[in-house]
């Protein structure tokens, strides 16, 4: 497995332990990653607000690279996959948009989660394993862009995915069922609409702490900004004790591959996770 | 009555307004006006309500709606044409600033990238922060873990 990775403003700013940790695992795993050179922003959401033109020729960018090196684009944030496969979807579907944007063929575009769930497998995962995470509850988060409005490996439940469960549970701990696992954490409204965006992400952390699991896991830099940074602001805003570390999917499995703490960015964790790695030995 | 003839709003003639989209919307308990509301002011050619409302501003674009409606309507796509028509027609909602979505593009077309401590600061120094020394204390561990650079 080769990719281009795509990495996005985020996984170079506060989400850089995601990338950390997911280029320990990848190299771990034999999967070949070379970063794309001259990338520029998808334009989150706020391109598609303000500049319509922008928010086509952005991802349109990365999409012309790939193409040019015939390679597949591997991406960790869900908002630089959202936009990118809303493109690539368009030019599949429209062939006048795909001719005057002269695209040959559009590369794959996928999330690292699909690459471990999926095309590398728990039961391969499960090989890698040398510290199990037995006894350790890790509950599973989603929130939006992960599973929607693509579908993940094009299969998998809007509702209620299972592709962050599967490496969950090749790591040897028990993953917890989260009734609010696809709803939206806020992060997204976190500088235009503090106040909604606060509520959202409270709402998400009371009713985890009543599951008590060990760790929150999810694939989305803006969740976990959200989940672990401001997680003291909701505490205070909740008026209880939260302490839930978050983890990153790939800061959850490098741990049981027994790959270095400080290679997997964990120490760069708001939250601390201290309670969590002493259980594990 | 303004006509419709924004090139890009999608498929909001399709909404039966069922309210699926707005039984889910996360954000709904925040504004008056709810997604199913919005595209039916489309449906009455009501642009400018529609262009005005605060909702708009409020969705997370977290594709709830798109995924649960049963006649394919992408709504978050019709909140996003709304948002561009709003600036296009000048019906901003009152008080809406955009200083986010504007220092937003200007990094991205002067840089082609977005850095996140710049966009804070600046964003920061257009609005009061609500609780400034909590933000301040956030600002420093994040800085410490490398987190902003």
């Amino acid at each position: 497995m080769n990719y281009l990775y795509y990495p996005g403003c985020s996984l170079k700013g506060a989400a850089i332990d995601y990338d950390e940790s997911f280029r320990a695992v990848a190299s771990a795993l034999d999967i070949g990653v070379e970063e794309m050179k001259d990338w520029e922003c998808c334009g989150a959401t706020v391109a598609k607000s303000v500049d319509k033109n922008a928010s086509v020729s952005l991802p349109l960018g990365t999409l012309k690279s790939a193409e040019k090196e015939g390679k597949d684009l591997l991406m960790l944030c869900p908002s630089c996959y959202a936009n990118h496969m809303s493109i690539k979807v368009k030019a599949q579907n429209d062939s006048v948009f795909k001719e005057t944007h002269s695209l040959d063929q559009t590369p794959e575009i996928k999330q690292f989660l699909e690459v471990l769930a999926f095309d590398v497998g728990a039961e391969k995962l499960r090989e890698g394993i040398v510290r199990s995470l037995k006894g350790i509850r890790a509950l599973t988060y989603y929130g939006c862009l992960v599973a929607r409005p693509f579908r993940l490996a094009g299969t998998e439940s809007h509702e209620n995915p299972k592709a962050m469960e599967r490496v969950v549970e090749a790591t040897g701990a028990q993953s917890v069922f989260f009734p609010y696992k696809v709803d939206c954490c806020g992060g997204t409204l976190l500088i235009s609409r503090e106040k909604v965006a606060m509520k959202l992400c409270g709402n998400l952390l009371k009713e985890a702490k009543k599951l008590s699991p060990d760790c929150i896991v999810v694939a989305c830099p803006l969740c976990h900004f959200m989940l672990d940074a401001k997680q003291r602001a909701v505490e205070k805003e909740l008026g209880e004790k939260i302490r839930i570390p978050v983890l990153y999917i790939t800061q959850l499995l490098g741990i049981a591959m027994g790959i270095d703490y400080k290679r997997l960015g964990l120490h760069r964790l708001v939250t601390s996770p201290k309670a969590l790695l002493q259980r594990i030995k | 009555m303004e006509s419709l003839l924004i090139d890009d709003i999608p498929k909001y003639s399709l909404c039966v307004q069922c309210g699926r989209c707005s039984s889910g919307c996360p954000v709904a308990f925040e504004s008056e006006d709810t997604p199913r509301k919005i595209i039916r002011f489309l449906q009455w050619g009501w642009l400018k309500e529609a262009c005005e409302s605060p909702f708009l501003w409020l969705c997370a674009s977290c594709q709830v709606c798109s995924v649960r409606c049963p006649r394919g309507v992408e709504i978050p796509e019709i909140m996003l044409a709304l948002r561009r028509t709003a600036q296009q027609k000048g019906w901003i909602m009152a008080g809406e600033k955009l200083l986010f979505y504007r220092t937003f593009m200007k990094m991205v077309k002067k840089k082609g990238r977005i850095s996140e401590l710049h966009l804070g600061l600046a964003t920061a120094l257009g609005k009061m922060p609500s609780h400034p020394v909590d933000e301040a204390l956030l600002f420093l561990k994040l800085l410490k873990r490398g987190k902003i650079r």
